[in-house]
């Protein structure tokens, strides 16, 4: 599964790059918004892990930038947030189509690796008509 | 003595527990050096009682069986009594009550050596060094218990001598000490000398133990003074470095303003390019929509001019066409002459052939005549010319009836023709109606079009005159345009030198910057100075640490040699004693020998007696053998005797070493006295050194606070010029604006005056469109008409042509019938036919000048429609260009606003800059406080702690990376950047347990900034009890069972709280954690209760207590400092969370080596529990129903 990994943390890129490639994603790493949105655009990645906090373009505007690509519309997209994100940007992100959101400094690493299986457990056998449009 | 030092401190004395007591600070390393002493001890007296033992034998044993009995069940005793101690050493109780057990260690010793001291001669014993080395070891071991034990033994000793005088010990079992015997005194003297030395000893040990107390004492005080200071000195330094970082972020951020400022002003000037930029495209694309438009209508003049060229050829095709036409007419006339030239020659020809037959019926009647002239001639010639007249009046017969026919036929053509001519007359009399009706309707439309194209024409002059005043209002427009354009060059000129004043002013600013840099620059330097001499401080004080490392070596040291001294001492001592039992051996061996000696000597003087009684008797052989073996004897006697003086000698040689010896002793003890005394003074000398460095310290100290108080003044001085610095880019920044807001007001106007004039400009050209559109109305009604009567004629030219075709078919009927007549006729109509075929031929340029006529009208059409399409065309790029216009418009709008926008974005990152720097204005106050704070706290040595928001400020920065690294290495030890060997896995282990407590402390700090902001999201849900406690106690018991301990739960754990799951385990488990760690036996009991609407969970220890005087601070917010010594946040964050969700902690009783006991009351729920799911970091977003 292709894996776009947002984030401007090096330390953490890696430790989840290791850990994600060994688990079978192939995870590309990009650390800004704009090189990332490009990265997407030209990837076409699978899923897209973004972490919210980036310099330059806010993690927000590249989620909403990666909602106007039109193959990126139903990419899932996991949010990497701090616990002390303001709720009305995380409900703003939610809005904007962000699947599921986990809180980097509270998680360890096995958390995210099985959120991130779980999801791709269900790309790999999507539900039914009825409940995806439900 | 048994000082071994730990490997590696334990991180968890950093941690120290609030209520550990000070006693157990470093247990675990304390018990195995109280099992080795324990074990050391158990050695000790097993040699102890080994060698005693053998001594007491050699001295009493063999020959009192009481004594024998005594000594031996002493040492079994004492041979129990170490094993015991060895057994035990491992016994954590009597590892916890050591001090007790060496207490009755020491007494248990004692009373063995009393026994086997009265056992082997009481007062006079020569075991009395076992007391010495008792109170040696005692004393070096404890020194309470060294001077007890010494005292004690004096007690017994003078106990023994009182028993001896009073005849409670029996006089026979004393004997004689052998150094009384060789000191010579009396045996009362000696007992005397020994107790007075063993009182000596006593309060000699008293006296030392005291001097070593106060010794330690000012040592512990002054090591303490100087831990203060040090600790004062790092927090000091701590301080520093924390106002320095906040000095440079402060810093930091200034200049990331200034850069911001910049860049804003960059983007300013950008956008303001654009804007121009804009501008001056918009007016190239006016221009060019100027120039284009006037293209346009040159290409429209030149197609009016095509169009009228076209109208021209057209008309002169009229005229062309209406001249062939009446060439036609006129050809017509010629042919219709030229047909009467024909009938006329026709009629004269029918006249000559009619007189041609009338000559020829005159020649016939004349050849008659002769005929019957020559009838009579030729009679033979009759029947011939019967059958030839017969023939011949068939024949005449046959052509009278054919020229009767003819005759007929003729007259028949004749009347044919004279109809025919009737016919001709008639049809010339309709052409020539027709003709002049056509020519009268030609007229007519001749009229119509010259009407028409009077009114095209005037049509065209009052499009001309439109066009002209189009053309002078685009003039006007143009020139307003061009006014608004030099309008628009001026206020760029104007914006240009606003700019550069700007650039002038930025540059001011810069150079007010450069200077406050330069100022800046000064105070780094400045505060670079200071910090040389914060770091030569430091050096100092390191120098000053290396002093006091080297003098506690020293001391270290000369302990040591003391120490080695002492174990010299005692290893002389035993030596000597050894030496003594040797002496006192060999003397027993002596005495043996002589007693030996004795008795040989009364048997050979039995044997002498004997033999000179045998001498008596008669002498012979065996007499002489016998005074052989005498003599023999008596040499062997002689030679023994000698052996006995030599080793006497040698005795003596030994007494004179060992009194040597302890001369040597005393020497040794007087120079170890006097390498203490030098060792004091040296230490004295030392500490009035370090005084001395501290006061210089304290000196420079000063004078680093007076430094560090010019450096504020000038730090002031600069925030004035920076605050003038600021005021005055404020007024520039504030007419800048205003020249800005002027600028934008007359930029308003003109686009204003602008906007107007393209509306004007527009509407003229919509006038225009009319005008145009109503030409085009006209032209086309024009061309419709030019189109019917172009029709009409084809029509009326159709219908001449079939006439014409009628009449060439009556032509070629008619020639038809006059070809079959006559050769003469064929010629006529060979005629006719070239005539005819002039006439086709005629026809043809007819038909080739209609069609000519037709292609040309379709070009006409097609050039019209081209025209049409062009002016179509035309249309849709002006409606295009309109668009453009009214895009342009929408752009400029929408410019407009973003400008709008920036310009109020701008005037809010003005204000954030004001705000930012009144922040920063107010962050430098509190810097300026706290460095004169830090200034008075360096001179008063009193640090302050730090405050709660850097804390979590920290805390804040500190969060994320340190999540990333937990993450980094939590892949590193599972493998994932390769393999890891077990001495690296090992030291990941620690530094993954090290970081762990790192982010706990970092986390609680958050959380507890969070929930006192009420800011912690806390989400209620009911839960029964043994839901909430069983992942908890299923963590916490493998280390319960670690550790002895039994973790039970009572009452009813079935009922229901309303709580947030994650904070209520974090509440249970701090409280279990902490009462697992400071529990030692016993065990944790977790009782559930409910009382009035809420539940409570009773946790109870058997723990060691918190100490009363931190029950007050027990839930208290604790202080940074606190929080890195020791103190947790676990259970000020309990407490928050248990009230955060309308429940309580409270601390119930707790007594002191008893246990204590916390309540948790929680929020009794009404609801049914949900299932037990709890997933406090991993949450997904809402579906979206």
């Amino acid at each position: 599964m292709k894996l776009l990994f947002i984030t401007h943390d090096a330390v953490l890129a890696r430790a989840y790059k290791a850990r994600l490639a060994r688990e079978g994603f192939l995870v590309e790493h990009q650390s800004t918004g704009h090189d990332g949105l490009a990265k997407a655009r030209q990837w076409l990645p699978e899923l897209i892990l973004l972490d919210l906090t980036l310099p330059g373009m806010h993690g927000l505007d590249v989620l909403k930038f990666i909602r106007d690509v039109p193959p990126l519309v139903q990419v899932p997209v996991v949010l990497l947030i701090e616990r002390t994100l303001a709720r009305d940007t995380l409900d703003q992100c939610l809005l904007w189509g962000a699947g599921s959101y986990l809180q980097k400094d509270l998680c360890s690493l096995d958390d995210v690796v099985d959120h991130l299986q779980t999801i791709r457990a269900a790309s790999d056998h999507p539900p039914a008509r009825s409940s995806a449009a439900s | 003595m048994f000082r071994r030092r730990l490997g590696r401190p334990s991180l968890d004395q950093l941690y120290q527990p609030l209520r550990l007591p000070k006693r157990s600070a470093n247990r675990g390393g304390g018990f195995a050096k109280e099992c080795a002493r324990l074990r050391h001890w158990s050695y000790g007296i097993t040699l102890t009682t080994a060698v005693a033992t053998v001594i007491a034998l050699i001295i009493r044993g063999w020959h009192d069986r009481f004594a024998l009995e005594i000594i031996a069940s002493t040492s079994v005793l004492a041979f129990l009594w170490a094993y015991l101690l060895a057994r035990v050493s491992h016994h954590p109780y009597v590892l916890q009550h050591l001090d007790e057990v060496l207490w009755f260690n020491g007494a248990v010793l004692l009373v063995l050596v009393t026994v086997i001291l009265s056992m082997t001669g009481g007062s006079l014993s020569p075991l009395f060094w076992a007391y010495v080395i008792l109170i040696v070891v005692e004393g070096l071991q404890d020194r309470r218990r060294g001077v007890a034990v010494a005292w004690l033994s004096w007690a017994s000793f003078c106990a023994m001598i009182l028993g001896q005088m009073m005849q409670w010990l029996p006089d026979e079992r004393t004997g004689v000490s052998p150094e009384a015997r060789l000191l010579g005194v009396t045996r009362t003297w000696h007992v005397i000398g020994i107790a007075v030395w063993y009182g000596m000893l006593a309060i000699a040990v008293s006296i030392w133990a005291r001097w070593v107390g106060r010794y330690e004492q000012a040592i512990r005080e002054r090591q303490d003074a100087l831990a203060e200071r040090e600790r004062a000195v790092e927090s000091e330094r701590t301080m520093a470095g924390q106002q320095t970082f906040q000095v440079n972020q402060s810093r930091r951020q200034l200049e990331s303003e200034r850069l911001r400022w910049e860049q804003d002003r960059q983007q300013w000037e950008r956008q303001r390019a654009e804007a121009a930029q804009q501008l001056a495209d918009q007016d190239h694309a006016s221009a060019q929509r100027m120039r284009t438009d006037e293209e346009r209508h040159r290409q429209l003049q030149a197609l009016q001019q095509q169009y009228d060229e076209a109208q021209q050829v057209w008309e002169q095709q009229r005229t062309r066409t209406t001249k062939q036409l009446d060439d036609r007419d006129a050809a017509l006339g010629e042919r219709e002459r030229a047909f009467g030239e024909a009938q006329h020659s026709f009629e004269t020809q029918r006249s000559q052939t009619t007189s041609s037959l009338m000559e020829l019926e005159a020649t016939l009647l004349a050849s008659l005549k002769r005929i019957g002239d020559e009838t009579a001639q030729l009679e033979e010639k009759r029947q011939a010319c019967e059958t030839a007249e017969r023939e011949f009046l068939t024949r005449q017969a046959q052509w009278t009836e054919e020229q009767a026919r003819a005759r007929q036929d003729l007259d028949t053509q004749m009347g044919g023709i004279a109809h025919e001519a009737q016919a001709l007359d008639r049809v010339k009399e309709a052409f020539a109606q027709t003709q002049q009706r056509a020519l009268a309707e030609l007229k007519q439309q001749q009229e119509e079009a010259h009407e028409r194209l009077a009114r095209v024409q005037a049509a065209e002059h009052k499009f001309q005159t439109r066009q002209q005043h189009a053309d002078t209002q685009q003039a006007q427009q143009h020139a307003t345009l061009d006014q608004h354009e030099s309008a628009l060059a001026q206020r760029a000129a104007a914006l240009d030198a606003t700019a550069k004043q700007l650039e002038h002013d930025t540059q001011a600013c810069e150079h007010a910057q450069s200077q406050a840099e330069a100022l800046r620059q000064d105070l780094q330097q400045r505060t670079t100075a200071l910090e040389q001499q914060r770091a030569q401080l430091a050096t100092e004080q390191h120098v000053l640490e290396q002093e006091r490392a080297r003098i506690l070596d020293e001391t270290r040291h000369q302990e040591q040699h003391l120490d080695a001294r002492a174990a010299q001492c005692a290893a002389q001592e035993q030596a000597l004693d050894a030496l003594r039992t040797q002496v006192a051996q060999q003397v027993t061996a002596l005495d043996a020998r002589q007693r030996l000696l004795t008795e040989e000597h009364a048997q050979w003087e039995r044997q002498r007696h004997e033999a000179a009684r045998a001498l008596t008797a008669p002498r012979g052989f065996f007499v002489q053998h016998a005074r052989r073996a005498l003599q023999a004897q008596a040499r062997r006697l002689r030679e023994e005797g000698r052996e006995i003086t030599q080793q006497r000698k040698a005795l003596a040689l030994r007494e004179q070493q060992v009194e040597q010896r302890t001369l040597e002793l005393t020497r040794i003890e007087h120079h170890t006295q006097v390498t203490r005394q030098a060792a004091d003074t040296e230490r004295g000398r030392l500490l009035q050194q370090l005084r001395a460095r501290e006061l210089e310290l304290a000196e420079r100290l000063r004078d680093v606070g007076n430094a560090t108080r010019q450096l504020d003044t000038e730090r002031a001085v600069l925030e004035e010029a920076r605050r003038q610095l600021e005021t005055s880019t404020r007024a520039k920044s504030s007419q800048a604006q205003e020249q800005l807001r002027a600028q934008a007001e007359e930029l308003r106007v003109t686009r204003r005056q602008l906007e107007h004039a393209q509306r004007a400009f527009a509407e003229d050209q919509k006038a225009y469109e009319r005008a145009s559109r109503a030409w085009h109305e006209d032209k086309q009604r024009a061309e419709q008409t030019t189109a019917k009567q172009v029709e009409m004629l084809t029509a009326q030219r159709l219908a001449l042509e079939e006439r014409e075709r009628q009449l060439s078919q009556e032509r070629e009927a008619l020639e038809h019938a006059h070809g079959r007549n006559s050769a003469q006729l064929a010629q006529q109509e060979k005629q006719l036919t070239t005539r005819l075929r002039q006439l086709e031929e005629r026809e043809q340029q007819l038909a080739r000048t209609t069609h000519e006529l037709d292609e040309q009208q379709q070009a006409l059409d097609v050039q019209r429609q081209q025209h049409s399409q062009g002016s179509v065309v035309g249309e849709q790029e002006l409606a295009v260009r309109l668009e453009q216009v009214t895009v342009i418009e929408h752009q400029l709008d929408a410019d407009r606003g973003d400008l709008q926008r920036r310009r109020e974005q701008l005037d809010d990152d003005r204000q954030r800059l004001q705000e930012q720097q009144h922040q920063l204005e107010t962050t430098q106050q509190q810097v300026h406080t706290a460095r004169r704070s830090l200034a008075d706290a360096s001179l008063h040595h009193a640090p302050e702690p730090v405050s709660s928001e850097t804390a979590t400020l920290l805390a804040n920065e500190f969060n994320v990376p340190l999540a990333s690294l937990n993450a980094l290495l939590s892949t590193l030890l599972q493998g994932d950047h390769g393999t890891v060997p077990p001495p690296l896995r090992e030291a990941l282990q620690d530094v993954v347990s090290t970081h762990e407590r790192l982010r706990r402390i970092v986390s609680d700090v958050l959380d507890a900034a969070r929930l006192e902001a009420s800011e912690l999201p806390i989400s209620i849900q009911p839960i029964t009890l043994h839901d909430l406690l069983i992942p908890i106690e299923q963590e916490i018991e493998p280390a319960c069972l670690h550790k002895g301990l039994t973790l039970t739960r009572e009452g009813n754990d079935a009922l229901v709280v309303d709580v947030d799951v994650p904070h209520a385990r974090r509440i249970v488990r701090a409280i279990l954690h902490n009462a697992m760690q400071y529990t030692v036996r016993g065990g944790v009991t977790v009782t559930c209760s409910t009382e009035h609407d809420g539940v409570i969970v009773t946790i109870a220890d058997t723990g060691v207590g918190i100490q009363v005087g931190q029950l007050g601070q027990l839930f208290a917010k604790p202080k940074l400092g606190s929080l890195l010594r020791g103190k947790g946040m676990s259970l000020f964050l309990a407490r928050g969370l248990a009230k955060a969700m309308g429940g309580d902690l409270t601390l119930i009783t707790s007594e002191l080596e008893a246990g204590s006991t916390f309540a948790v009351t929680l929020p009794k729920s009404t609801l049914a529990p949900l299932q037990p799911a709890d997933a406090p970091t991993l949450a997904e977003a809402p579906s979206s129903e």
